[in-house]
């Protein structure tokens, strides 16, 4: 859900949608590549997302050697549909705790009282 | 004093290939995936190393601490490549139930075939051979059995299993159904262990005869078809394990050649320090002094390219580890998936039997004294 989260917002690639949760969650979710570029694979092949290759020039180098490839991640309407349904799912995960969580916490409740 | 030329160019280089390059090198066989798919992993995680190896610099680290740093976030090389195969390998099915079901279209048309013509009229040449691992009891012309061993895996008996409970449900379904006792008629079959014994006549145990050489003959085809991507993904392996093997030979002797001119340039420094103390009344600016220096400055940035060498020397080694951690991984790995397959339809039994605790799905019949 938090990878599609990211495309939700736009295109980008592997390296990018790491550094984008990291900053997003101001570093509380760090999704190593380990994990990542298996986890982008799946989508890909769950058709959830869609790619694109882009050359890019890495700086300093000769102009003339050949650039690297950058992939890049799109949200399929697929993708879209699911993270759709992932978040009403959270939603009604997290109103259901709500409704159940006292308001405040009590203790603090009592200290403040 | 030595004969060696001040410069030699040349003589210790790092290898052509950079050190994201030399990692992908041993990465990408051991993700054992078709081609294209690994040269497009390839690119997509040289993009992610050159990226992050760039960030690391900008703030201060050098180029090779950087790539170790962006190298050693991918984690584990072999849990890595697990990860792409995981995510991209179709799932593995138990293979008797595709075969099942490819055989049951053939299955239905035979027993739509044996039910409309007259009992014993099969014209000889249509009849279906009963054929090795089957046998008629003595004492019973009815009685046969038939060995099951081939559709067991890694030796586990069928009996009771979600495959013996298929095979004999497909059976009873599709060949001359009429014929069974649970559709009312009087032929039984049971599995024991890895043999099938079927009470009937000659036309249904003919029908069964042909309903299994079918199976068989899927069940190899698939088989086959396992063994040969076994044998290619081992292929892959084995190559990296060369490649890394050609490697570590190169950088071995460049290692003895780096050292060996390290114990050059020490002879060289004793020497110019024995004319520096000879000489010790001209310390500053003396032509002993100058040439002394240079040999200090000199091995010092030689013991510097020892140490960066020894570094990638590790490196190198760490590789061609986790490759062989891979391949003996692989060559086990029949066995591992036996188990898993062993595992999976002991579960699977467990919950036919709590869904029907009445009937395992296979009945026992006394064979007699067969």
């Amino acid at each position: 859900m938090l990878v599609l989260s990211v495309l939700a917002v736009g295109p980008a690639y592997g390296y990018g949608i790491g550094r984008s949760l990291d900053a997003r969650s101001d570093g509380a979710f760090t999704l190593g590549p380990a994990r990542l570029y298996p986890l982008l694979a799946r989508l890909e092949k769950q058709g959830l997302v869609t790619t694109s290759w882009e050359e890019v020039r890495a700086e300093g180098r000769d102009e003339d050697s050949p650039g690297r490839r950058r992939k890049w991640y799109t949200l399929s309407p697929k993708g879209r549909r699911r993270l759709a349904h992932q978040i009403a799912a959270h939603r009604r995960y997290t109103a259901l705790i709500d409704a159940i969580i006292p308001p405040i916490d009590p203790a603090q409740e009592g200290a403040t009282a | 004093m030595s004969t060696r030329p001040a410069t030699r160019p040349g003589a210790v280089r790092p290898s052509a290939r950079d050190p994201v390059e030399r990692w992908l090198d041993v990465f990408i066989p051991m993700t054992g995936l078709p081609r294209s798919r690994a040269e497009e992993i390839r690119a997509e995680l040289e993009d992610h190393l050159r990226a992050r190896v760039a960030d690391l610099m900008i703030t201060g680290v050098t180029e090779t601490e950087a790539v170790q740093r962006a190298v050693g976030e991918l984690g584990e090389t072999a849990a890595l490549a697990r990860g792409f195969r995981t995510a991209l390998k179709p799932r593995r099915h138990i293979v008797i139930h595709t075969a099942l079901i490819t055989t049951a279209g053939l299955a239905v048309a035979f027993g739509v075939y044996s039910a409309n013509r007259p009992a014993g009229s099969i014209p000889q040449a249509a009849s279906v051979e009963i054929g090795p691992g089957s046998d008629r009891a003595p004492h019973d012309s009815n009685l046969r059995r038939f060995d099951l061993a081939i559709f067991s895996e890694a030796g586990a008996a069928l009996e009771g299993s979600v495959e013996a409970h298929s095979i004999t449900r497909a059976i009873e379904s599709l060949v001359t159904r009429e014929v069974w006792e649970n559709h009312g008629g009087e032929s039984t079959l049971s599995i024991v262990g890895n043999t099938l014994f079927v009470r009937a006549n000659e036309q249904t145990q003919q029908g069964v005869s042909w309903m299994l050489a079918s199976l068989r003959q899927d069940l190899d085809a698939r088989r086959e078809a396992r063994a040969a991507a076994a044998a290619v993904t081992m292929r892959e392996r084995e190559r990296a394990i060369t490649l890394l093997s050609a490697e570590m030979d190169e950088r071995l002797k460049e290692i003895a050649e780096l050292e060996a001119r390290l114990n050059e340039i020490t002879i060289e420094m004793h020497e110019t320090r024995a004319i520096e103390i000879r000489s010790s009344g001209s310390i500053a600016g003396s032509p002993e002094r100058i040439e002394y220096e240079a040999r200090v400055a000199r091995h010092r940035q030689l013991q510097s390219e020892a140490s960066r060498w020894r570094i990638m020397l590790d490196d190198a080694n760490a590789y061609r580890d986790a490759a062989r951690r891979q391949l003996i991984e692989l060559k086990h790995e029949p066995f591992v998936l036996a188990q898993r397959e062993i595992e999976r339809a002991a579960r699977e039994q467990n919950l036919i039997r709590r869904a029907n605790p009445t009937s395992s799905g296979v009945r026992i019949i006394d064979p007699g004294k067969d």
